[in-house]
């Protein structure tokens, strides 16, 4: 056995084994992608960034039941409402916390109206500690800004709900 | 009684119970849930809404538990496939013409309907046509309506008709299109009203001041007793982020059944008013300028300090509301009395004090609340029971459905929906004598036990009519009998006599005697020695200035504590006391204009709704409540305020555990050892200058209910003002 060990030492055999693993890997096609340049894929069903819904007419969809925030497990969500001028019922302050937020997705699960969904939107950041707070104009322009791209995915996951 | 018992057997179980109940209590009793919308224990029997349907062995279909009498030897079974066929093929009935609304609705969370559906519901609809859809009516600013939900069940009717008295609501039309609705448009106005919001199993009827704001799953229930009349109404408050939300009932068999008030109910508003003081308020150079609680307590020190060293703990005032708790009042007349300040009462409301020295310990109600309701004759003198304690004026109604005869004396005529005997209006003058010819009447029928000085004072009257000695005559022949001493007659400026007279009348005809109290807790400032001519536990004690005497007179400091002005039977009096004393030191919860104008120092205190203490009810009961979580930031505590101040002169006042420890023995010896007044005050000369007032307000009576805003866009706001 020793005469073997020697032969392995003084050939280096194991050190050529494993460079040829890393060879092999070089060679290899390569899973990382040049990001930020370039983006992998997302799922339809990606939980990103959380954001309030309007009907086609501009109204708001939420109508402050409060589903969403009894649901959350993290307790991120903060909702007061009241009676609007017009006799609906409408959320005064619609706030969520994006730091406790651990984007389980039950808020949208359990929106009554589609209000509250979860974008595909996953890079986003603050520079300041008091920036975590959604508040209900910040959540609304999220929705508009990505609506386009939430209404196609949410189609797309349709049909298999 | 093995007589009156029958073996039926519910779910394979045998059980002996009463003949001829009905199914549904016994199971009820048992245990065993069968669904229901239109039973409800305190309300007839309407067997509308057939949720209930159980299957009974040799009846062809399944039988309304809520209507079925038990019989002998009925085998029930509440779980059986039939059992569970009716009652789902019932909610599928109820629920095709319920819109699926539960996201907006208030009643989400706590509705029977939502609870039902999902426990013994299908789940699904075949229902695929067009829902209907009702009107709403305005039922006024305490009570919301949205009818298409409404399931018909008519506890709501049902309650007007049997507990109110007066159905405000009412079942119209007939089929699809019946709806519930008042008979001609107008508002809901009885003062237990928004009791229907508790009874409506589903979001029909709603708290409208609550509406949309808060869900029954995020707030916290905090018992309670309420703070606006002397009935000690048990109450839950629903608390979130330390703000009341709303206030539903607690039920207590003996004080309130499962009822309150809409001022219990609604009244709370009035503390998020935008009156509330907020921080203390020293006058400088004829201004009142923000302070601290450190230097206000100071200026306060520094005013007592140099009117003690001058001597003149004489011209020291206190008027202390009869709503603050059992504690302050406890602090608060010991510290003035350490001081050596006898100036102090809390009868803000009365006008006439010569029968002072014939005082009870303390004004009480010797039996139960709910004994009340079985008494065969009440005689009610003086009162705007209704308006005063809603609660006692139910259960006097109570006893008048079960055959009672009623009797009233007053100065006024008011509505009641109950059955009333007699209904005697005298004016203000007359109605001592009216009250003193019901006890001449009762004399002349109790023959020998009429002491002399009473048979004197008596044949001075002229003879009594046949009212009196009708009443007079019931009040002897049966045995429960009930005297009800009301707030008008403490308010007559000949209230000791009249208080005489029912005294002599209730140990007559061996009646049970319970005086109205203004405030929640007046009994417990007799207690407490905010009296004049008492102390702590009702030792006597060298007379001071009484209420008129403070109000009608000029001091060196008035002490006003959590009352305001208009609280005051005598306003204008105590207006000019205010504006003739020297200094005017005013602890209190809101800012008040006339207060503002001649206060030196303002120190805000708790509301009730936010202390901790207890309030003793007009039974003697002494009720604890601790809500100072509920308490606005950097606000001291009303007994840490109270309590600085003793310190800060290093008073030694009784220890308030020693007092809690004898209070019960106390009430309990007081009521059982009860002496009827037998003697006739020595009324002074000169006549008191007020007048008894017909015109009241039930939602005017407190600084926190004047500032209550649903109540004060009532029907009895609006047109009393």
């Amino acid at each position: 056995m020793s005469l073997l060990r020697v032969i392995k030492k003084i050939t280096l055999i194991d050190f050529i084994k494993g460079f040829a693993v890393t060879l092999k890997a070089f060679f290899r096609k390569k899973v990382t992608i040049q990001y930020p340049e370039v983006k992998t894929p997302l799922s339809p069903r990606f939980r990103g960034k959380l954001a309030l819904m309007k009907y086609d007419n501009g109204e708001e969809r939420c109508i402050a039941c409060k589903l969403c925030s009894a649901v959350c497990p993290a307790q991120a969500i903060t909702i007061e409402s009241e009676e609007r001028d017009d006799g609906s019922r409408r959320a005064t302050k619609f706030e969520i916390d994006a730091f406790k937020c651990i984007y389980c997705g039950f808020c949208e699960e359990s929106c009554p109206v589609d209000s509250i969904v979860e974008t595909n939107i996953f890079e986003y950041h603050m520079t300041a500690n008091h920036q975590r707070i959604q508040t209900k104009e910040m959540l609304l322009a999220t929705g508009d800004k990505y609506r386009q791209q939430t209404i196609d995915d949410k189609a797309k996951d349709s049909e298999y709900k | 009684m093995s007589d009156n018992k029958v073996n039926i057997t519910i779910d394979n179980v045998l059980h002996s119970v009463d003949a001829g109940r009905i199914l549904i209590e016994i199971t009820d009793e048992l245990g065993i849930y069968i669904p229901r919308f239109c039973y409800h224990k305190k309300l007839s029997i309407a067997a509308n809404c057939r949720m209930c349907l159980v299957e009974v062995e040799n009846s062809s279909n399944a039988l309304p538990a809520c209507a079925t009498p038990v019989t002998d030897g009925m085998v029930i079974d509440t779980l059986s496939n039939s059992t569970k066929t009716a009652q789902q093929s019932t909610m599928e009935f109820l629920l095709i013409n319920h819109p699926l609304d539960c996201p907006i609705c208030d009643q989400g969370g706590e509705c029977e309907l939502q609870d039902l559906a999902y426990a013994y519901g299908k789940n699904n609809s075949r229902f695929d046509l067009q829902k209907l859809t009702k009107p709403n009516d305005d039922l006024g600013p305490l009570i919301s309506t949205d009818m298409t939900r409404c399931i018909m069940c008519t506890r709501c009717t049902r309650f007007g008709s049997e507990v109110a008295g007066i159905q405000e609501l009412g079942t119209m039309g007939r089929g699809e299109t019946s709806n519930i609705s008042t008979f001609i448009k107008q508002t809901v106005n009885h003062e237990l009203s928004g009791n229907i919001i508790d009874l409506c199993p589903v979001g029909a009827l709603n708290n409208k001041p609550y509406r949309y704001t808060d869900r029954t799953w995020e707030m916290d229930q905090i018992k309670s007793v309420s703070p606006h009349d002397c009935v000690g109404t048990n109450l839950y408050m629903h608390v979130k982020n330390n703000k009341i939300k709303r206030i539903v009932p607690m039920q207590n068999e003996n004080i309130n059944e499962t009822w309150i008030a809409d001022r219990d109910r609604f009244g709370f508003d009035g503390i998020y008013s935008e009156d509330r003081l907020t921080t203390p308020l020293i006058r400088t150079n004829g201004t009142l300028t923000n302070s601290t609680i450190e230097d206000s307590r100071r200026q306060l020190n520094a005013i007592i300090s140099s009117l003690i060293q001058s001597n003149k703990t004489d011209k020291i005032a206190a008027l202390i509301s009869p709503s603050v708790s059992l504690n302050e009042q406890f602090i608060f007349s010991n510290y003035l009395s350490q001081l050596g300040i006898k100036n102090i009462d809390h009868r803000i409301s009365q006008v006439d004090f010569s029968g002072d020295t014939l005082d009870p310990l303390f004004p009480h109600l010797n039996i139960e609340l709910k004994t009340i309701g079985e008494m065969e004759t009440i005689f009610v003198i003086g009162s705007d029971l209704r308006r005063e304690t809603p609660l006692i004026s139910h259960w006097v109604k109570k006893a008048a459905d079960k055959g009672a005869s009623i009797h009233f004396i007053d100065i006024a005529l008011r509505e009641y929906h109950f059955p009333i005997t007699d209904y005697m209006i005298s004016d203000t003058e007359s109605l001592v004598e009216n009250i003193g010819l019901v006890v001449k009447a009762a004399a002349s029928i109790a023959k020998m036990d009429v002491p002399q000085h009473i048979q004197e004072q008596l044949n001075n009257l002229t003879e009594p009519t046949v009212t009196h000695n009708q009443i007079a005559r019931l009040l002897f022949t049966k045995t429960n009998t009930l005297l009800l001493n009301g707030l008008v007659s403490r308010s007559h400026s000949d209230f000791s006599l009249i208080r005489s007279y029912i005294n002599i009348l209730a140990s007559l005809t061996n009646s049970n005697l319970g005086e109205l109290t203004s405030g929640a807790n007046s009994v417990g400032a007799y207690i407490t020695g905010c009296i004049p001519h008492r102390n702590l536990l009702g030792q006597s004690s060298e007379p001071g200035l009484n209420a008129l005497e403070i109000a009608s007179s000029h001091h060196d400091l008035l002490i006003l504590y959590g009352l305001e002005i208009d609280d005051c039977l005598y306003d204008q009096l105590l207006n000019e006391a205010l504006k003739g004393s020297k200094k005017v030191v005013v602890f209190n919860s809101f800012m008040e204009s006339v207060i503002n104008e001649h206060a030196d120092i303002i120190i805000p205190i708790n509301t009730a709704y936010e202390s901790k203490g207890s309030f003793i009810n007009l039974t003697g009961q002494v009720q604890n409540f601790n809500q100072e979580l509920l308490m606005p930031n950097n606000y001291y505590s009303n007994e840490e305020l109270l309590m600085d101040l003793v310190n800060e002169r290093d008073l030694e006042i009784p220890n308030f555990n020693d007092f809690i420890n004898d209070l019960e023995s106390f009430i309990d010896q007081s009521i059982a050892n009860r002496n009827y007044i037998k003697e006739f005050p020595v009324k002074a000369s000169n006549s008191s200058p007020v007048v008894t007032t017909n015109t009241f307000n039930m939602y005017n009576i407190d600084p926190i209910l004047r500032r209550s805003k649903p109540l004060q866009q009532t029907k009895e706001s609006q047109s009393n003002t």
